[in-house]
């Protein structure tokens, strides 16, 4: 599950990792009086879960509030289309208002699982090259990102920290700050069940401040049932629509870019069905499964979900009677 | 749902004669088949 910028800077908060000041507002007037609470200059940020939204200008500075009201204007309800959106981009309902800061050098942390052989373990990134993507880094200059695994029996160790920490070119006065903000992203990774966090970009202020310019955490969903405080962060309106109407019916959907459409009973199944589709040279158009005790009502909706994907050609229904029987599954396809 | 979309059916195990039967007597066009590599390859020859 994806969280808002604004949703965690909240848990950054928590865990006394600095953010510039700043609030929430989904109307121009809050932004305003936001802006002059802050008293000077401030960056107003799209809050859509779609990266690379400066680029699509839902990133703006204002020099007042009267400007910051303006600005807020045109970002506030306004379709903001990034190469993370696709073409049909996404409604503004929120910005973050926050502080300008007097960077010096702008930074990238990351903390994601590497489930490469040789780690198999959350691996913690840090680069100089802060600011840009960074895929773009990683294969146009690897050397340039760091690396640390960090085994969760063992846990982080702050001598970790300090080798990121160095690696990143810091003067000894901040490296245990810095070491002491990658230590409570470990935490932050470990006790809320993150599959990724990212700080992009980190940065340190001409007054030798460190502080998350950006935050993005997405959660392991199967991890969510310890966390209800985070579960009631999901913005229902950032989710795939067929993808949310398939929880609500108890399919397991899974949209994807192929053609071929698939309605399989069992995750196993349908993971062999989409591997012998791709065998046979097509591109499955979803994973999809109907459940052992579905009912042909659950059938018939999973058929709806996946024919409304317009890229869908053809379909395959593959089903293995068991507990659902091969009777119930054609009078689901029937009445579909 | 679109009917126009053309489909291939595969079904094993409980009942299956019944299903097929089900399938049979309706309106719907479709492929039948019986191994999964070949549901596969129906499919892909469909598009």
């Amino acid at each position: 599950m994806k969280i808002h910028e604004y949703q965690a800077k909240r848990i950054f908060v928590e865990y006394g990792i600095p953010i510039p000041d700043g609030d929430v507002a989904s109307t121009p007037e809050e932004v305003r009086e936001i802006t002059s609470r802050i008293g000077k200059k401030v960056v107003i940020k799209a809050q859509i879960h779609a990266g690379g939204r400066g680029k699509g200008g839902g990133v703006k500075t204002a020099n007042s509030p009267q400007e910051a009201e303006k600005v807020a204007r045109e970002i506030i309800g306004m379709n903001l289309i990034t190469h993370q959106t696709g073409p049909e981009g996404k409604r503004v309902k929120r910005v973050l208002v926050e502080e300008a800061l007097d960077v010096e050098k702008e930074l990238y942390l990351g903390i994601v699982i590497d489930r490469s052989r040789d780690q198999e373990q959350p691996v913690i990134m840090a680069s100089e090259a802060g600011g840009m993507e960074i895929e773009e880094v990683a294969s146009k200059s690897p050397e340039k990102i760091i690396k640390v695994g960090a085994n969760p029996v063992v846990s982080f160790s702050s001598f970790q920290g300090r080798k990121l920490a160095y690696g990143l070119g810091m003067d000894k006065s901040i490296v245990s700050k810095a070491s002491k903000i990658i230590e409570m992203l470990y935490r932050i990774f470990m006790e809320k069940d993150a599959t990724l966090i990212e700080i992009n970009p980190f940065v340190l202020t001409r007054g030798g401040d460190l502080l998350a310019l950006d935050a993005k955490i997405n959660f392991d969903d199967d991890g969510l049932y310890r966390h209800p405080e985070i579960r009631e962060l999901r913005d229902l309106d950032e989710e795939e629509p067929l993808e949310i109407e398939a929880s609500n019916t108890g399919v397991n959907y899974i949209k994807l870019d192929g053609n071929v459409g698939c309605m399989v009973n069992g995750a196993g199944l349908a993971m062999a069905t989409m591997d012998l589709i791709k065998l046979a040279g097509g591109a499955p158009a979803n994973f999809l499964d109907v459940g052992g005790g579905a009912t042909a009502e659950r059938i018939e909706k999973a058929f709806r979900i996946l024919t409304s994907d317009k890229n869908v050609k053809a379909i395959l229904v593959n089903i293995f009677g068991g507990i659902l029987r091969c009777d119930r599954v054609a009078s689901g396809v029937i009445e579909g | 749902m679109n009917l126009n979309l053309p489909m291939v059916v595969r079904l094993q195990g409980t009942n299956v004669e019944e299903g097929r039967k089900l399938l049979e007597g309706s309106n719907l066009k479709f492929e039948v088949a019986e191994g999964l590599f070949e549901a596969a390859q129906k499919v892909v020859a469909l598009l």
